[in-house]
């Protein structure tokens, strides 16, 4: 971030801090995107990960007096996300999916190639132009939600919103190692999920030697 | 060193290598063993597709704007823990509720409840203070006459009249003695004598009931007939609807002052 945005940033914060709401909502315009899609990857319903935005910001800004001028602001709206996200879940009694475990991490699809699975036509071959079909984007949705929450969240803040390992430790109030096997083991069980599923592979994308 | 690079990476060396989170020696050592092992190189060539399929999910698009609103932060309790937000998402199911109905006809509800009624009951309770101050003046100047039949006669009309909901009580009946405060009045039935007080109601010292037609300098005519429909049994009467209309009032401006304090 260039400096000059990360003042103005620090001000509006100040601001928010001050009860200005105008101030708080210029922030909320900054970082709506990144927080709704982090929702709604965790989620998977876009209704819900609407209000389970709103209500983050709401609390962001009944809590920003809590906010450590210097500390990442996005890594600490993000806190607030998921702490949003499991008072939804808390709140509908519905313990998020975890079907994986028959599967272990690795060991189980060491055998299985992935990339093979995956790369039949030139998916590999132009990442810039690659463009992922509704039926993959689906079916890596239904991977994220079949992974354990702190996992779905390192994953998702690691992979999805690119944040580094030191903000996922921040918004995760973890320690770093804590993050990095979450992020490993999330990854992993990914793998192994796209695997299981590769019969839902668009047909595109399904292993040729199969 | 020989042994340890046989030995396969695990996938938390391997995820840690895709970032670049290992220190620069331990990344070279890895590194050494990936050109060697086919198993580990696949492996790895697998979590960084995975990741890569991740990053390219589209950025979902925006349902709406979640920029603030006075009514939102009103709407919800404030919070004393900074991260936690129970309260907050209690409404999320209230919410969605409620956007089922129309967002719209919620907020309009909310208004409703908080400004319109509290004032509209203020406004009202003002009125019927008023009326009540006119019937108890109103019933100063004369003679009392009936005050005792006239208490039979007074609790129907002024109250369901004024303001639909509340039943009044049956009076108390205080108001003979309340009258005595205005110098000119005569509280007795029988034993008054007026020296001086003659312009307004000579008349009503002979003892018959006309309360309507000598009320002039008070009420317009028709109020005045107004009130004798409500009140056959006199100015004694008409004192005790004013106090039940005053306390009507009272009760009204303190449940509007209630609401307007819950609510803020």
């Amino acid at each position: 971030m260039a400096k000059s945005t990360r003042d103005d940033e620090e001000e509006l914060i100040a601001r928010s801090q001050h009860g200005d709401v105008h101030a708080f909502n210029q922030l909320v315009l900054c970082y709506q995107q990144t927080t709704y899609s982090f929702i709604l990857r965790m989620l998977g319903n876009p209704d819900v990960a609407a209000d389970v935005t709103q209500d983050t910001f709401i609390a962001a800004f009944r809590g920003i007096a809590s906010f450590h001028q210097g500390s990442s602001f996005r890594a600490w709206l993000l806190r607030i996300a998921s702490n949003t996200v499991y008072d939804y879940w808390r709140r509908v009694q519905r313990r998020p999916a975890e079907s994986l475990d028959q599967l272990t991490d690795e060991e189980e699809s060491r055998g299985i190639n992935l990339l093979n699975t995956l790369a039949a036509t030139g998916l590999d071959q132009n990442p810039e132009e690659r463009l992922l079909n509704q039926e993959l984007q689906a079916l890596l949705q239904r991977g994220l939600q079949a992974l354990p929450p702190d996992q779905r969240i390192a994953i998702i803040l690691c992979d999805i919103e690119g944040l580094s390992y030191e903000e996922i430790a921040e918004s995760t109030q973890a320690a770093l190692g804590t993050v990095r096997s979450r992020i490993a083991r999330g990854r992993a069980r990914l793998r192994a999920y796209l695997i299981q599923h590769r019969e839902l592979l668009p047909r595109p994308y399904r292993l040729s030697n199969e | 060193m020989a042994q340890e690079q046989n030995r396969h990476l695990t996938t938390e060396q391997l995820s840690a290598l895709l970032d670049k989170q290992l220190p620069s020696q331990e990344q070279a050592r890895y590194e050494a063993h990936l050109r060697a092992c086919q198993q580990c190189q696949t492996l790895l060539n697998d979590l960084r597709y995975a990741v890569a399929l991740l990053h390219d999910l589209p950025q979902p698009t925006l349902p709406r704007s979640f920029v603030l609103t006075p009514e939102m932060l009103r709407a919800a309790a404030p919070v004393e823990e900074p991260v936690a937000s129970v309260p907050v998402t209690i409404q999320i199911e209230e919410r969605r509720r409620q956007r089922q109905h129309g967002q719209r006809g919620a907020q309009n509800q909310s208004q409703l409840r908080r400004y319109i009624l509290p004032r509209t009951l203020r406004a009202m309770s003002t009125l019927v203070a008023v009326l009540g101050l006119l019937f108890v003046l109103s019933a100063l100047p004369f003679h009392p006459g009936g005050a005792g039949s006239a208490s039979s006669g007074s609790s129907y009309a002024p109250a369901s009249s004024t303001s639909g909901g509340m039943s009044s009580s049956p009076a108390p009946a205080p108001s003979p003695q309340k009258t005595r405060l205005a110098p000119n009045t005569t509280t007795g039935p029988g034993k008054n004598t007026q020296p001086s007080q003659q312009p307004t109601a000579p008349s009503s010292q002979t003892g018959t009931h006309q309360p309507a037609t000598s009320s002039g300098p008070v009420f317009p005519p028709a109020l005045a007939q107004v009130f004798s429909v409500l009140n056959p049994g006199g100015a004694g009467g008409r004192a005790i609807d004013g106090l039940l209309l005053l306390i009507l009032a009272l009760a009204g401006l303190l449940i509007a002052r209630r609401w307007r304090v819950r609510q803020t």
